[in-house]
């Protein structure tokens, strides 16, 4: 188990250092813009925690991307370079090999999220108090952020498991929310339910999808056969 | 001993050919000829330059030094001219999968102006091609027939094929080779190929050229080839070692009383030399196949490093 | 070097055919069909332990499909297997510990290190060799800095075969392993093979179209045609039993009946060549009498030419 990981790690490493960049990079710059502005006209610490919260919430905007090509090239990658068939042949089940990439993916995925959500909710109100208008804002998107990455990873996890290549699925993956959300606004539209509110159907329809999808794709992963 | 005299024409003609992969050499001074209407096998070890020379020579890979000349022309300056005169059989066969046998067909005779329906049609008849089936669900020695149909059918005045018959079962391989000699036999087409299964070569080349690590160890016609390189069996006296080797050894190996040699440049003088000047017993000398000359110079060349 | 020109069959293994023989591979019927074509078709092998079985056919013969399901790589569609005593379709992972396979392709990942292939590789088995994989790795001269897409191609398939039997397999399992490598490679290679098979009773299923080497290898030769077995037998019956008769008729004369067990046969104006299975001195003597022929001669065939004689007259027949 620990040499699959070891194996799925190296193969996700750009995903990786993809998401990693933009966690640090973007605090980075954030930081160095905060520390010019103190230095150049004196202590204005109060933005401090606007720009973190800010910095997390767009900084999630970036991690869908990681988020997508996790799922994406979780199997796939070894299918277009063919080197799924030379894992099949060696001993660890199907079941073992998936478990490792889910780790992986689901692991990776998860600690990139959860620490832009802690800058959001944890670390920005220890830096002081913030505006009114960025908690709405905090509100409203980060939710509906959390809500189509669970659609993203598992769409493109399910095609995955699927497509002859990572691209193919990670290309899956991006579609899955857009559809849902072309769907949404499509029937309200249509059939003018402007009172029901759809979209407030939309965060659940895309985490309940992403599960299942998540799921399904595992299923058929354990009972496909390489290539 | 040369392959060619100088009256001939040449069909391909390299001088000093180089190229580099991250500054390490992969082909290295290489000189070649090939004279019009015949065949050369290029036979080499996994990773010694075949392929790299072969795709310098139509056009798809830059040297980096020395001087190429494929009928007339130099494949860096023009490329399409080389590649219209040029049928080319690689190993793995790129041919779009989800096309069919006729589609395939099509699209390579919009590409070619020399495209001659009738040798066409012959070679479909020949190779037993059907041109309703997808490429993709051709056995391999259909896919090679095809790959192989393609290159002829543009009548190009030089065929080179590049391992073509890797991974094909000893029928389809015969029937390749028949397919190959029979078109190409009374055509007077020019066949440079690369092979393993030197026994094809032995009966399709007239002339071998054996590359290792970029040079060229051997440049030789087939049969001076064969009459010229020798293994000696002598049997040592007892407790004896070699004692003095003979000029043009190049592969020996003492096991035990028995030391096996192999010459290049063999005469009846040169065992009668290596008898009187060694203690040896019994002296025997065995003709070689092709197979057992190529490993023997690259055994050969591996020990002297 | 020259090992593996000094141990042909001679190798001193007890192919014992004793009721109680144990079969490192036993298939029934098996069959294999893509979308109705059946690729292999009621197959029944038996392969004992220790055996060297040279397992050889046309390309797209189904000898890949047949290994795939018994490495349990791809469901079968009817029949039975048992690979060591376990059914592929069900425990392929305890079943896989004891199997070393070598594909015709390699697929090893390209970005490792020869070191890390091995490394990873050595996690997964149960009984990984140190002493074994060192020595391969001398014996090969591999260099473990490199990555797998620097190696040539003879390279990667030492790399495989070194990953395929430094767990030290029960069952080893080669798949045109050397196709495409350059004879000095293929000597080293087999070499590699007969070290390991040559020390312990192992079972080798060899499939490869460089018939020579089979010849040299295989105990016992199947020869498998459009899914179906066209003969099963050891390796110095079937070369001894199958041999080419070339008759010279007489000037105008037509050939009679082939005689029984002819697998092929051509007439070339007066010349008339024919292969034939189960040869006997009276076999000749038969023709001799029962046709209008000048003169016989007998050949000897070797292993290449036996398979392109069944193959060829498989082909005629249909």
């Amino acid at each position: 188990m620990k040499a699959l990981i070891w194996k799925d790690f190296r193969i996700n490493m750009f995903v990786l250092s993809y998401g990693l960049v933009f966690l640090f990079g973007s605090l980075i710059v954030c930081a160095g813009i905060n520390l010019y502005a103190d230095l150049r006209y004196g202590a204005l610490v109060r933005y401090w925690p606007d720009m973190l919260v800010l910095n997390a919430s767009f900084g999630l905007a970036f991690q869908l991307l990681t988020v997508v090509m996790l799922g994406g090239c979780s199997v796939a990658a070894e299918r277009a370079d063919r080197s799924a068939e030379f894992l099949a042949y060696l001993p660890p089940s199907r079941w073992t090999i998936i478990a490792s990439k889910a780790i992986l993916a689901v692991g990776a995925g998860l600690f990139i999220w959860l620490a832009d959500l802690a800058i959001a909710y944890w670390i920005a109100p220890l830096a002081g108090p913030i505006a009114e208008e960025l908690v709405t804002f905090r509100g409203t998107i980060i939710p509906a952020l959390t809500a189509s990455a669970v659609l993203l990873f598992g769409a493109a996890w399910c095609a995955s498991t699927f497509a002859p290549s990572h691209v193919l699925a990670t290309g899956v993956g991006i579609a899955a929310p857009i559809s849902i959300l072309c769907l949404l606004t499509a029937i309200e539209y249509s059939f003018n339910l402007r009172a029901f509110d759809l979209g407030s159907w939309y965060r659940p329809i895309c985490i309940v999808l992403g599960i299942l999808l998540f799921i399904g794709g595992t299923a058929h992963y354990l009972r496909r056969v390489e290539p | 001993m040369t392959t060619t005299d100088s009256s001939c024409p040449l069909a391909i003609e390299t001088a000093g050919l180089t190229k580099r992969f991250g500054g390490k050499p992969v082909v290295k001074d290489l000189a070649l000829r090939v004279p019009s209407g015949t065949a050369l096998g290029f036979i080499g070890p996994n990773g010694a330059g075949k392929t790299t020379t072969i795709r310098m020579l139509i056009g798809v890979l830059r040297r980096d030094a020395g001087r190429v000349d494929v009928l007339g022309a130099d494949p860096a300056v023009d490329a399409l001219a080389v590649k219209r005169r040029v049928g080319y059989v690689p190993e793995q066969q790129f041919i779009y999968r989800w096309m069919r046998v006729g589609d395939a067909i099509r699209f390579c005779r919009s590409l070619f102006p020399t495209w001659n329906d009738t040798r066409c049609t012959e070679l479909l008849k020949l190779f037993d091609l059907e041109p309703d089936k997808k490429v993709k669900h051709l056995s391999k020695g259909m896919a090679v027939k095809l790959s192989l149909l393609l290159a002829l059918a543009h009548e190009p005045e030089l065929l080179i094929l590049d391992e073509p018959m890797a991974g094909l079962d000893p029928v389809a391989r015969e029937e390749l080779l028949d397919g190959v000699l029979r078109t190409v036999c009374d055509r007077k087409q020019t066949i440079l190929f690369s092979s393993h299964t030197l026994s094809d070569v032995q009966r399709l080349a007239d002339a071998v050229g054996i590359i290792h690590e970029g040079e060229l160890l051997v440049h030789s016609e087939v049969d001076a080839l064969l009459h010229d390189v020798k293994r000696i069996r002598g049997v040592l006296k007892d407790g004896a070692a070699p004692k003095v080797l003979p000029e043009g050894m190049i592969w020996q190996r003492v096991k035990e009383r028995e030391w096996l040699l192999t010459v290049r440049g063999f005469s009846r003088d040169v065992v009668e030399r290596l008898a009187a000047e060694n203690d040896v017993q019994q002296v025997e000398v065995i003709d070689l196949g092709l197979e057992e000359i190529f490993k023997d110079f690259v055994r050969g060349w591996r020990a002297s490093r | 070097m020259y090992a593996v020109n000094n141990t042909p069959n001679t190798r001193d293994r007890s192919m014992t055919t004793d009721t109680d023989c144990a079969f490192a591979i036993e298939t029934e019927r098996l069959t294999k069909r893509f979308s109705d074509k059946a690729a292999v078709d009621d197959l029944t092998l038996q392969i004992p332990v220790g055996c060297v079985y040279g397992f050889i056919g046309p390309n797209g013969a189904g000898k890949s499909t047949t290994i795939r399901m018994l490495m349990g790589v791809l469901r079968r569609s009817g029949g039975e297997a048992s690979v060591l005593g376990f059914d592929p379709g069900e425990r392929r992972e305890a079943m896989r510990q004891q199997i070393g396979y070598v594909p015709e392709l390699h697929f090893i990942y390209r970005w490792m290190r020869v070191r890390d292939v091995i490394r990873f590789c050595r996690s997964l088995y149960a009984t990984w060799n140190d002493q074994v994989c060192a020595d391969l790795m001398k014996m090969f001269e591999l260099d473990e800095k490199k990555r797998v897409k620097e190696l040539s191609k003879g390279m990667v398939a030492k790399l495989s075969l070194i990953v395929a039997i430094a767990h030290e397999p029960e069952l080893l399992i080669l798949d045109e392993p050397t196709s495409g490598l350059d004879p000095l490679v293929r000597e080293e290679f087999l070499d590699g093979v007969l070290r390991t098979i040559c020390e312990r009773q192992k079972t080798v299923l060899f499939s490869s179209h460089t018939l020579s080497d089979v010849q040299r290898l295989a105990d016992r030769v199947g020869i498998i045609h459009e899914g179906r077995l066209l003969t099963d037998c050891p390796t110095d019956e079937l070369l001894t039993g199958t041999k080419r008769i070339r008759a010279v008729l007489r000037d105008g004369c037509a050939p009679g009946e082939p005689p029984e067990g002819t697998v092929w046969q051509r007439l070339d104006r007066r010349e008339w060549l024919l292969t034939v299975r189960g040869f006997t001195p009276a076999v000749v003597e038969r023709l001799r009498a029962e046709n209008p022929v000048e003169h016989v001669e007998v050949i000897d065939i070797g292993l290449e030419d036996v398979f392109k004689d069944f193959i060829r007259g498989r082909r005629v027949l249909a």
